[in-house]
């Protein structure tokens, strides 16, 4: 009896502190960040990094959207209507690019502020082990149904567009003028044959018959393929194709308020497997070559 | 770049064909009211292709009322309401502007598959609109296959040997039929598939059946539909049609009642189907809806899903949240709640369990998609691409002129009973009917030879008296206009002559039997048989059952229409089913238009 009862106020006790710490944190909601215009900090999202962006929900007012859709409206706009840009790169850095051309002044005068990292992979047949984005080009332009997200609308799409052009060069450091007829030709082989999806690797393993291969992050596809059934993934291999290409998720900045988030964000991308950011070279084409590259894709 | 390969996307230019059409593979039902009351909570109506109803409005049960339906803002209802993915389509293209007649506006819309959204955008971009359908995420897929019974197969060897559309036009080609394969009492080799127009199954095999006839798995052109090789080939697949219709289950269910007779490999030797109307047939539920009182019970004969070896399409199924100004946010935040439900993997089980393949991955596909039911959950291995939008529109036209002909006689009941009202503005049945007939004219092609008899007690001075041919047999093409004229001048006068009139009809039909073209009657009657001189429906039955068996037969189908309440449904439904045909039910007289449609859609 005693026993019980001792329970009974164990758990009395534990409620009331859940009670106490909700009330806690209802009170801490209310003196959430204020951004630039005094308003709730605005913070749009990149959708490929929407697991960094949910647990800033109702703290700051949070927009997801693909990365390409944001950099679109941000080339040309007079008012980012944004205090914070959770985004990869090189996209910031391809929206002041952008702009510079067109003679607007830059959004982004801080230098963003790397919060994870993760790799461009392949979820494929173990025959492709060993095959460079160059060879997967080659490969896509055939018989290998390579799925990816569109190349030219979507933030990933344009990551694999100049992960594999780089492929072609050989290393990033080409320019527009390095653009001959053999590479025109081998681009418009595989890109015009690309089977595009908003999500390549569901659709992979949703039925083989739709794709042979799919282009996802290297932390997305990790957990996608640890929660699916054996059956789903029978046969085929997480690979990295070389020059192996790394994508950064960056904060950057327009306004105030968003100093605390850096380090939120780069918690929950660490929790959903991204790796912290170690200062080395993305090894990705200037912003103009990929922004040169997204047109001839478009 | 290639366009996702899913299942026809190019459904809009198809769809502008249709002002109203059933599409899907199984019948449509209403929203009725199966789930009971919402209380105040707000509703979210979904408007859901008829095949997956009976899952999603399980899904709505358990979901209603459930602590997923509380929300802070108030508490949801889901309403699932089977709607065919075009007519949806159609509606949603245009505002939804008829709730009456076509189901309330929905919140959500799960397509048969998701190039209908692209569909409804399309239009909607047409009109300087914004697009209203977002990109969804498939919740449960089933691919287009080749059914066949199992001996057929095996007598093509399959699956060891792969089989394609091509081999299928060989055998239909072949006047030596399946005795080519050792097997001359099978006769000859009949194809069952659904009209493009009006089905996804039947716009599917359109697709592949034109890849196979030029080779390719994507990329399908204006030239290649052109080439005399391919219109030589789809005019020998079309010419092996039963017949073609609305939906998929009348060809199961026909074959299913052959089946049970020992008849099945009779009446067809192959249907253009989805994966999952081959586990309900082989699991005993032919139409994957079980009525009440009904058990599954396995055919004697299974089916087996040939996967086409040129490549397949896929259903996908969608589930849409609209991007619409009547969507409020709370019924979007319950629908999104909805959408997660049915994708939670004890929820992917049942969809499993229904025959689909889950959309969620983390849920194995297995049991019932496994060899023992005549699916092979390795299967397909190619897909077939969505071919362009002017593509498709010219497969289409091509299909109006390569279909098999027809040759069909229109039985009409004229008895004194069609001269009751129907409607509140003085309409009468035989008003509702005429219009729906002369409308329905249109769906005919001109080579179509089309004959109009009219059917009722004394109705003539001399013998036989109980009918009257107002329009004889002839090419509509010449003709439409004077049947028109006829049906418009149509009255009602005594009683109804049933088993005469269909004895005679069908009689007349063997005589001059078409051997080249879909043999059909399409009989209309609000009645029952009330002529006491011939009250012999056994014997009519057995007369019209025997003469579509065997090699030799010369199959003339029977679709029945009942027409108002008081329709001798079964009586109709039994001399349907002897001819291997269906039974359409009209007992609303208001839906006499829609009912038409479908019957038309069979030639």
């Amino acid at each position: 009896m005693k026993r019980l009862f001792a329970a009974v106020i164990a758990i009395a006790l534990i409620v009331g502190a859940a009670i106490a710490r909700s009330v806690l944190d209802d009170d801490g909601a209310s003196s959430a960040p204020v951004g630039s215009g005094g308003d709730a900090v605005r913070v749009v999202c990149a959708d490929l990094l929407r697991v960094a962006c949910a647990g800033l929900e109702g703290d700051v007012e949070v927009t997801y959207e693909d990365a390409a859709v944001t950099a679109d409206r941000l080339a040309t706009a007079t008012d980012p209507e944004l205090d914070a840009w959770v985004a990869p790169m090189p996209w910031p850095a391809m929206v002041d690019d952008t702009r510079a051309r067109a003679g607007a002044n830059p959004l982004f005068s801080e230098q963003p502020r790397p919060l994870a990292r993760t790799r461009l992979a392949v979820v494929g047949p173990d025959d492709l082990e060993g095959c460079g984005w160059r060879c997967l080009g080659d490969r896509a332009a055939g018989e290998l149904k390579l799925g990816s997200r569109p190349l030219a609308t979507s933030g990933i799409g344009v990551l694999t567009l100049a992960a594999a052009v780089t492929g072609w060069f050989d290393g990033p450091t080409f320019a527009t003028n390095d653009f001959d007829p053999d590479f025109e030709r081998w681009l418009g082989g595989w890109s015009r044959r690309l089977e595009v999806s908003p999500d390549p690797l569901t659709r992979l393993l949703q039925a083989r018959a739709f794709l042979d291969a799919a282009v996802e992050l290297e932390a997305t596809a990790e957990a996608t393929l640890a929660a699916a059934s054996p059956d789903r993934i029978a046969g085929l291999t997480l690979l990295y194709p070389a020059p192996v290409a790394t994508v950064e998720a960056v904060l950057v900045s327009t306004g105030a308020g968003t100093d605390d988030l850096a380090d939120r964000l780069a918690s929950a991308l660490e929790a959903a497997g991204w790796r912290a950011p170690d200062g080395q070279s993305l090894e990705l084409p200037s912003p103009g070559v990929i922004v040169a590259l997204r047109s001839k894709v478009r | 770049m290639r366009r996702p390969v899913g299942v026809l996307l190019l459904f809009a230019l198809l769809v502008a064909l249709l002002a109203a059409c059933s599409d899907d593979d199984a019948p449509s039902g209403g929203a009725g009211p199966l789930l009971g009351d919402p209380g105040d909570c707000a509703v979210i109506d979904i408007a859901v292709s008829s095949e997956k109803i009976a899952l999603l409005q399980d899904f709505a049960a358990d979901f209603n009322g459930s602590d997923r339906a509380e929300l802070d803002d108030g508490c949801v209802f889901v309403n699932p309401y089977s709607k065919s993915s075009g007519g949806a389509a159609t509606q949603l293209g245009l505002g939804w502007p008829d709730e009456e007649g076509e189901g309330p506006r929905p919140e959500v819309w799960s397509p048969a598959a998701s190039s209908w959204g692209a569909v409804v955008n399309q239009r909607l971009a047409d009109r300087g609109e914004a697009p209203i359908v977002p990109d969804s995420e498939p919740f449960m897929l089933t691919p287009l296959v080749i059914a066949m019974p199992k001996p057929m197969a095996d007598a093509l060897g399959y699956p060891e040997t792969p089989v394609g559309f091509a081999d299928i036009l060989e055998l239909a080609r072949d006047p030596e039929g399946w005795g080519k394969y050792g097997h001359p009492e099978w006769g000859p080799f009949r194809l069952g598939k659904t009209n493009p127009n009006f089905s996804t199954s039947g716009l599917s095999a359109l697709i592949a059946q034109y890849y196979a006839a030029v080779g390719k798995t994507e990329g399908l052109s204006l030239e290649d539909l052109a080439r005399p090789d391919v219109i030589d080939f789809a005019r020998g697949i079309e010419s092996s049609v039963v017949h073609y219709g609305d939906t998929t289950p009348t060809f199961l269910n026909n074959l299913y009642r052959n089946d049970a007779r020992g008849a099945s490999l009779t009446y067809v030797s192959a249907v253009a189907v989805e994966e999952v109307s081959v586990i309900s047939y082989n699991a005993g539920n032919p139409d994957g809806v079980l009525d009440p009182g009904e058990e599954p019970r396995p055919p004697r004969v299974p089916l087996v899903a040939v996967y086409p070896e040129e490549g397949t399409l896929f259903s996908d199924n969608p589930f849409i949240i609209l991007d619409a100004d009547w969507v409020t946010d709370l019924q979007r935040e319950g629908a999104e709640r909805f959408g997660d439900f049915i994708q939670e993997p004890e929820n992917q089980e049942r969809v499993l369990e229904f025959g689909f393949r889950p959309g969620n991955t983390a849920v194995p596909i297995a049991d019932p998609i496994v060899r023992a039911n005549g699916v092979d959950p390795a299967q397909p291995t190619r897909t077939l691409e969505v071919p362009a939008p002017a593509v498709m529109v010219e497969a289409l036209a091509r299909w109006d002129a390569q279909r098999k002909p027809a040759k069909v006689l229109l039985l009409v009941d004229v008895s004194g009973s069609m001269g009751d009202f129907a409607t509140s503005d003085g309409q009468t049945k035989l008003d509702l009917a005429k219009q729906a007939a002369i409308e329905a004219l249109d769906q005919f092609k001109d080579e179509d030879e089309v004959g109009l008899r009219i059917f009722s007690t004394g109705l003539a001075g001399t013998e036989p008296s109980d009918y009257v041919d107002l329009v004889p047999f002839g090419p509509i093409g010449e003709q439409r206009e004077l049947l028109a004229s006829r049906i418009r001048s149509l009255v009602p006068t005594q009683g109804t002559p049933l088993y005469t009139a269909v004895r005679d009809s069908y009689r007349s039909m063997q005589d001059d039997y078409a051997a080249d073209r879909i043999n059909a009657i399409v009989l209309l009657s609000d009645g029952q048989n009330e002529d006491p001189r011939n009250s012999d429906l056994q014997g009519l039955l057995t007369e019209l059952g025997s003469a579509n068996e065997g090699q030799a037969s010369r199959p003339v189908r029977l679709f029945a229409i009942a027409y108002g309440d008081g329709a001798d449904t079964i009586t109709l439904g039994q001399l349907a089913e002897a001819t291997n045909a269906a039974l359409y039910n009209a007992s609303d007289p208001a839906s006499i238009r829609r009912v038409f449609t479908s019957v038309i859609s069979n030639f």
